[in-house]
């Protein structure tokens, strides 16, 4: 027979483990929250005023190359579909992970946890393309 | 509490299994994101520049003072966030990998709310953030009335 879901508010039905990745679950769906609010803003912004935002922040940079302008804004919609791939990581792994400690599935939980991979060799990624433009400009 | 605490250990054992991958990248995401870090650092203290900006733009002695500080605040702020993150991280990634090697839940328990420190970190970043963006855009529709 099958298990009803767990009520994940009652914690002492919830072992030391489980109420710590309930604990990490809560911060997760609060980041990415947060992220997808700053990302709805950015895009009534940007269809806004999306050009004007990026010629002052063009004249502002040292660099003064041709075709700056399409380089920003290239940049900015690689920079956004990354965050954006990035918040929707945290957001599976957390849906995921509850639904596992809800119903009591491992591998549920796996792959929430599979998602939180993601995230972070996206995170390492960055990382490392972050350590390279700067070694670059050391040199 | 669960009533079979021998189904417990074996639950948390399998939880640690399922960690333990992520526990591995995120000790590398880390290191490579405070070497990153401190490579920014560097490159300001190596080349600043602002003196360039300065120049180029001249700016009255008020707004050049703030020029020259902005990237030094800045990478101070970075290089504290850059420094819990790592210490959060890191933390996570030695004591998953030691619950993975003694089948034991307190280190994982203690891995597991590192990483939530880490987590809890950028929720506030990014909740000040939101705050700065909602604070310019109604200053925007005030300037945007009055004028």
């Amino acid at each position: 027979m099958e298990d009803s879901p767990r009520n994940l508010l009652d914690t002492n039905s919830l072992s030391e483990t489980e109420n710590a990745i309930l604990q990490l679950c809560k911060w997760i769906r609060l980041v990415s929250v947060a992220g997808f609010s700053i990302g709805a803003i950015v895009v009534v912004a940007m269809l806004m005023n999306g050009s004007d935002i990026l010629h002052q922040f063009a004249e502002t940079l040292p660099y003064k190359i041709k075709g700056l302008y399409g380089i920003l804004v290239a940049v900015f919609f690689v920079v956004f579909f990354i965050t954006a791939l990035l918040l929707y990581s945290l957001h599976r792994a957390v849906t995921f992970i509850i639904q596992g400690l809800q119903q009591k599935n491992n591998v549920m939980i796996g792959q929430g946890f599979g998602f939180l991979k993601k995230f972070f060799i996206t995170l390492a990624v960055i990382g490392v393309v972050q350590f390279l433009f700067n070694l670059s400009n050391l040199f | 509490m669960n009533e079979f605490p021998e189904q417990e250990n074996n639950d948390d054992l399998e939880k640690s299994r399922e960690i333990l991958p992520v526990a591995k990248i995120a000790g590398v995401a880390a290191i490579i994101s405070i070497l990153g870090t401190i490579a920014g650092i560097l490159v300001l203290i190596v080349s600043p520049s602002s003196d360039v900006v300065v120049q180029q733009e001249g700016l009255d002695e008020a707004a050049a003072q703030v020029a020259k500080t902005t990237p030094y605040i800045s990478a101070f702020m970075s290089a504290i966030i850059g420094g819990i993150s790592f210490y959060c991280l890191y933390r996570f990634s030695v004591f998953a990998k030691k619950a993975g090697k003694t089948g034991d839940h307190t280190p994982l328990v203690a891995g597991l709310k590192s990483l939530a420190g880490y987590f809890r970190l950028w929720a506030v970043l990014l909740f000040v953030v939101i705050s700065f963006l909602g604070m310019a855009f109604i200053g925007g529709i005030l300037s945007s009335l009055f004028n």
